[in-house]
């Protein structure tokens, strides 16, 4: 099952994450964030980064994850296909990303996002795992 | 939003309308990750062209004295403090200086299609067929970094002045406290890059010009017409109940609309009041106003900026299914140049309100007054 999936929400664009694990339900955060911006499939596993983000509760972490996505993306054109958790807790996260760097002759555009919102944000555990919702300002 | 006027004609425009679009698309990167790594500043450079804004510009050859007494704030609002803004919105924007980005901005060569109120008209030196230019970008990702990092400082301020938030998102701190100063000191910054992006792309549209028309020496026959804001804050003293009172008036999603004799507005426009510039969809059409008297006491001085859409991105991309948004505009003499299929869909007419009906709302209330219609022939999307 995708780990994520998109809901209307006039201007913007919402998305709904789900995970067995909280470490599942970032990395869906991840492949969310670059289903977004460009064809999954186009991008390569040619380098792996290192990622650290803290924030002050796991909800702003959320946020705080793809903010640094982002900034990777539009300061340095770095796209990922792969994402892999290390380790997380409420306040501190880190990961691996494997991808490439943005080249416009072979990616297919699709949207910018300007950032990742604090709006209707939701992180919840349930029976099953982990749901989150998060709104992407494009 | 900038408006540039022409001395060319619409006719004329059509007649290299290809050349042009190619011209203009290759000067000024569009889309997704658009930068300009031939222009790229360094971090000294940058944090004076957050404090200057325009001044910046014009000191390197890049605006006229002309071009600054046409934006709002002579292209550079005062209390900007490059210290507030991060390393990293820095570095998201010492390359997209000149670059429009992707979404709704773009860059339209149009024409005067319509004049309603000639005396208004003919002060901004619009007139019919007359050829014009619209710039609709801001702060790019420089600004979008600043809205990050300022919402995790708010969070925490929230917190610290116990104001309770209905939804995360509305975190804050009282516009008088340190961190509601440091925060309009780098909106301010945003503002003036902003102000400094679209000068770059205007210098960029001259060169266009320049080449396709065989214009000669610096002359483009490109005038600014007017630049002003739709996403800002500003400390302004309007009347309340009958009182003169000092307010932050939050425009966002709106722009200004000064009505005529206010001292912000440009000394051209002050006997018809501040162009107002609503941009339409890109099948459909743009419209300059001015400010009213009316508008000012009602509205704080205030207009929408744009129609505002009626379909979410995802379903106008549903909307447009297999049809050629590109084809439909060409056959009604509209050429789209450097825009992905998905902006294509989530752009096209159908996904906005009609802006017809927006503006007639907008005159008919009194908030702002029609002063002429401009249609598309180039557009440039991301």
């Amino acid at each position: 099952m995708q780990g994520f999936r998109y809901f209307e929400h006039t201007g913007d664009l919402g998305v709904e994450l789900y995970g067995d694990t909280l470490e599942d339900l970032f990395e869906h955060a991840g492949e969310a964030f670059t289903d977004i911006v460009i064809d999954p499939s186009s991008v390569r596993p040619l380098q792996e980064i290192e990622l650290r983000v803290e924030a002050p509760d796991l909800e702003q972490l959320l946020v705080e994850w793809l903010s640094e996505l982002i900034f990777r993306f539009d300061a340095h054109g770095r796209l990922f296909c792969h994402y892999h958790i290390r380790s997380l807790d409420a306040q501190r996260l880190v990961g691996t990303a494997r991808g490439e760097v943005f080249d416009p002759t072979r990616h297919t555009i699709r949207t910018e996002v300007k950032g990742a919102t604090y709006h209707q944000l939701e992180l919840r555990r349930y029976e099953q795992g982990w749901k989150g919702r998060v709104i992407f300002d494009l | 939003m900038r408006l540039l006027r022409s001395g060319l004609s619409g006719q004329e425009i059509r007649n290299v309308a290809n050349g042009l679009a190619e011209v203009l698309s290759l000067k000024i990167p569009s889309g997704l990750g658009s930068s300009r790594k031939d222009f790229s500043q360094d971090v000294k450079t940058l944090r004076r062209i957050l404090e200057q804004g325009v001044g910046w510009a014009h000191e390197q050859g890049y605006a006229s004295k002309e071009d600054a007494a046409h934006i709002e704030a002579q292209g550079c609002i005062s209390g900007a403090e490059p210290s507030q803004v991060s390393e990293r919105a820095l570095e998201r924007g010492k390359s997209q200086l000149g670059t429009l980005g992707s979404g709704n901005h773009f860059l339209e060569v149009g024409y005067v299609r319509e004049v309603f109120d000639e005396r208004a008209a003919a002060a901004m030196g619009l007139e019919k067929d007359l050829a014009t230019v619209l710039i609709h970008t801001g702060s790019r990702g420089l600004g979008h970094q600043i809205c990050s990092d300022s919402l995790s400082l708010m969070m925490q301020a929230a917190r610290s002045y116990g104001i309770h938030l209905p939804d995360r998102q509305l975190c804050c701190a009282p516009i008088g406290s340190v961190e509601g100063r440091k925060y309009l000191a780098a909106m301010a910054c945003a503002a003036n890059f902003a102000f400094v992006n679209r000068q770059m792309i205007t210098h960029w549209t001259r060169e266009a010009f320049q080449e396709v028309f065989g214009m000669v020496g610096s002359e483009s026959g490109l005038e600014l017409v007017y630049d002003v804001c739709h996403n800002i804050a500003k400390l302004e003293t309007h009347q309340v109940q009958g009182k003169a009172t000092r307010l932050c008036v939050h425009r966002k999603g709106a722009t200004r609309a000064f009505p005529q004799g206010h001292r912000e507005v440009p000394e051209r426009y002050r006997a018809v009041g501040q162009p107002v510039l609503v941009p339409g969809d890109m099948g459909r059409c743009s419209y300059v106003l001015v400010g009213t008297e009316s508008g000012y006491a009602e509205t704080f001085g205030s207009a929408c900026h744009g129609a505002g859409r009626v379909m979410s991105r995802k379903q106008a991309q549903k909307a447009a299914g297999g049809r050629s948004v590109i084809k439909e505009l060409e056959t009604r003499g509209i050429l789209v140049k450097g825009a992905s299929r998905a902006t294509l869909a989530e752009e096209m007419s159908q996904a906005y309100k009609n802006v017809d009906d927006v503006v007639e709302v907008l005159h008919q209330a009194g908030i702002c007054r029609k002063v002429a219609r401009l249609d598309p022939l180039v557009v440039v999307k991301g």
